[in-house]
């Protein structure tokens, strides 16, 4: 009710209207009895229009306009205040009013006196908006994030902190030192000084429910405020776990594999330790038994006995190749020089090699690397794959048999050896099988020599395998890493 | 035929071959060696008695598909198998086709030994058996059709008279021709023509 006769009529030219404080007088019912001039023009709007008018249907609609309705309705029951709102026909203008209450006859008026802040409102809005923003995008990273000072203390918490941890930000602020959460000692301070950063510290910590939990933390040097040390920290308990299972397989297939192979030697080892201790017991049998009958021939059993004799050696000889497969502790590493090696092996089996009309052709540069190896066992392989061809060859009876010894630096690091026959040739099938415990292709083989070439090779950390050659023969090849230290560098060695 | 029975080894480790052979000569069986299992199926001769000793692990033919093969060459030779390293369910699949026995290495010399004479016996005995039932075949076959109805009819146990009617031939005929079978056969009764034709068709009844 505008104008009642009741109300003191406030006089327009209060005297105020210079002023450079806004000025708004409210009554009970919170409808506006008095503006200056300076009130009414930061709201772009004319003091007559406003006055009579209530607040309410003045203030700009917005979220806050029911807050700040109700505040000055409670500042009117004191004796005033300060408030804030938003001002003017759009809200751009922002004040904020200290209000007193005036009793006035029958009346209480509420005399607030305002300052124009809208830039720095708007200032503050943009910082409160960046602010909400990184409060939002730290609550919904799963990584928590702190700033500390040099001693630990915290200057800041992310507010997700309890996904890692389970303690509220509440409760880690009350906690105060990074210490509490991540333990003493996780940062080598010089080491933060000198590199600026610290990542990957890989730390086990335990949150407010006793579960363990591992964390990756970043630990940078900043300079916020009081902050000097920005923590991230990232849980990778699962990626632990899964990593954890995955290894527990491998080793578990592994050793799987391993008794596969166990079970391989075994059986091969039974039968092949069975023929000799057989053949003994047959042949020494029908010795007793010719010798019993009275009716024997010592020629016979001269040729019994040497049976036995030679079966005995076999048996023996099987258990002596057998312990040279499973030895398993690393011979003496020498520099090795390649060529010289090569030569020496070769030396070796030249004799067998003419023997059978078999030329053996050797490639092997002066100017390989060095390699670091177990020079007898890396000739012992090469003498096997030797032997191997010329058995090859003999089967074959082919023309112009040769055997070609090669061997070439295949990579930086990586010396490559090739032993090539024109032999018969392996079936995709055999090719599968040579390197298995007992296999063979010989009728006097015993099928250790290329397993125990494969472990040797192994032992170097390299491995053996084999190919079908286009013109039906078969190349074993095998690889192994040039030494360290080279003891002298051909041109093909540098890299 | 030879009538001397010969141990054949089949194996393709030359000491097992020869040891063996030297402990079959030793008690004085003939023994004779083959290095692989191709080269058993191309010297053997069926009519030869004996048996067979086999390695189960053999390059190339395995012991086993020896086994099969002679099996489906109606060869009927006693085999033994012995072994380095057998497993159960190769000894199983051995014996269920009729293997005498499966041995593992290493055997007890006598063991073998035992298994041979024993397998040569039963070679000897189904060679009989098989003698004398081709022998029997054979008489049989020299029958003419109508002496084979009057077999037939005989066997069904009817009289003279009854086969006389089934046949619409005159008694004295048949008479003449029961005489005939009983000739040809060499059978001394009806009883024991019976059993010589059961011999021959013992899946009849």
């Amino acid at each position: 009710m505008a104008g009642s006769e009741r109300e003191a009529r406030l006089p327009a030219g209060l005297g105020l209207d210079d002023v450079a404080s806004l000025v708004l007088v409210v009554d009970r019912e919170l409808r506006i009895r008095y503006v200056n001039s300076t009130c009414a023009a930061a709201g772009g709007l004319s003091g007559d229009a406003l006055v009579g008018n209530e607040l309410r249907a003045v203030l700009p609609v917005d979220a806050e306009r029911g807050a700040v309705v109700w505040r000055l309705g409670e500042l009117l029951k004191g004796v005033g205040g300060e408030w804030e709102c938003h001002w003017g026909t759009d809200g751009a203008r922002r004040v904020a009013w200290s209000a007193k209450t005036l009793v006035l006859g029958s009346e209480t008026l509420l005399v607030s006196a305002g300052f124009d802040i809208t830039e720095r409102w708007d200032s503050q809005r943009a910082w409160r908006e960046s602010e909400e923003e990184h409060r939002i995008v730290l609550s919904n990273i799963s990584d928590a994030v702190f700033i500390t000072d040099d001693t630990g203390d915290f200057t800041f918490i992310c507010p997700n902190v309890d996904v890692i941890f389970g303690y509220s930000f509440a409760e880690v602020r009350a906690l105060g030192n990074i210490a509490s959460l991540l333990g003493n000692a996780l940062v080598d301070r010089q080491q933060l000084d000198q590199a600026g950063e610290i990542q990957n510290l890989e730390q086990e910590i335990r949150d407010k429910d006793g579960q363990v939990h591992i964390l990756l933390v970043n630990v940078k040097r900043v300079a916020i405020k009081h902050g000097t040390r920005l923590y991230t920290c990232r849980d990778v308990t699962a990626r632990k776990q899964v990593e954890e299972s995955l290894r527990e397989y491998q080793s578990r297939l592994a050793q799987a594999s391993r008794l596969s192979s166990m079970g391989v030697l075994t059986s091969g080892l039974a039968h092949e330790l069975n023929q000799p201790l057989a053949a003994i017991s047959n042949f020494s049998q029908a010795c007793i038994r010719r010798i019993r009958g009275g009716a024997c021939k010592s020629e016979e059993l001269l040729e019994h006995l040497e049976q036995v004799s030679a079966q005995a050696y076999r048996a023996g000889d099987i258990i002596q190749r057998l312990r040279q497969l499973v030895r398993t502790h690393s011979p003496h590493n020498v520099v090795v020089d390649v060529p010289q090696m090569v030569r020496e092996a070769v030396q070796l089996v030249e004799l067998a090699a003419r023997k059978h009309g078999v030329a053996i052709e050797v490639e092997a540069g002066d100017d390989l690397p060095t390699i670091n190896a177990d020079s007898t066992g890396v000739q012992q392989v090469l003498l096997n794959l030797v032997l191997n061809a010329l058995d090859a060859l003999e089967q074959a009876d082919r023309d112009a048999p040769r055997v070609a010894i090669r061997v070439w630096q295949s990579g930086p690091k990586e010396v490559e050896f090739a032993v090539a026959d024109n032999g018969p040739g392996l079936s995709a099938e055999e090719l599968a099988q040579v390197f298995d415990p007992f296999y063979t292709t010989k009728s006097e083989g015993m099928g250790l020599g290329l397993a125990i070439s494969q472990s040797i090779i192994e032992r170097h950390g390299g491995r053996l395998w084999a190919t079908p050659n286009d013109d039906g023969g078969v190349t074993f090849r095998f690889a192994l890493p040039t030494a360290r230290i080279p003891g002298r560098i051909g041109p093909a060695g540098e890299d | 035929m030879n009538p001397e029975p010969t141990i054949f080894v089949v194996d393709d480790d030359q000491a097992a071959r020869s040891s063996l052979k030297a402990l079959a000569e030793s008690v004085g069986y003939a023994a004779e060696c083959f290095d692989s299992a191709q080269a058993f199926l191309e010297a053997y001769d069926a009519d030869r008695p004996g048996c067979v000793v086999l390695d189960v692990r053999m390059r190339g033919m395995s012991g086993l598909e020896l086994q099969d093969d002679l099996a489906t060459r109606g060869v009927g030779i006693p085999i033994i198998f012995v072994t380095g390293h057998g497993d159960i369910p190769m000894a199983v699949r051995a014996m269920r086709c009729g293997a005498m026995d499966f041995i593992e290495k290493p055997y007890r010399d006598q063991v073998l030994l035992d298994r041979i004479q024993q397998a040569i016996e039963r070679d000897a005995s189904a060679r009989q058996r098989e003698a004398v039932r081709s022998s029997i075949q054979q008489r049989l076959e020299t029958l003419t059709p109508r002496e084979s109805e009057v077999l037939d009819k005989v066997l069904e146990g009817k009289t003279n008279k009854e086969i006389a009617a089934d046949l619409g031939i005159s008694v004295r005929a048949v008479e003449s021709h029961r005489a005939r079978v009983m000739e040809r056969t060499e059978a001394d009764s009806v009883a024991e023509l019976v059993r010589m034709v059961l011999t021959v068709r013992p899946a009849e009844g």
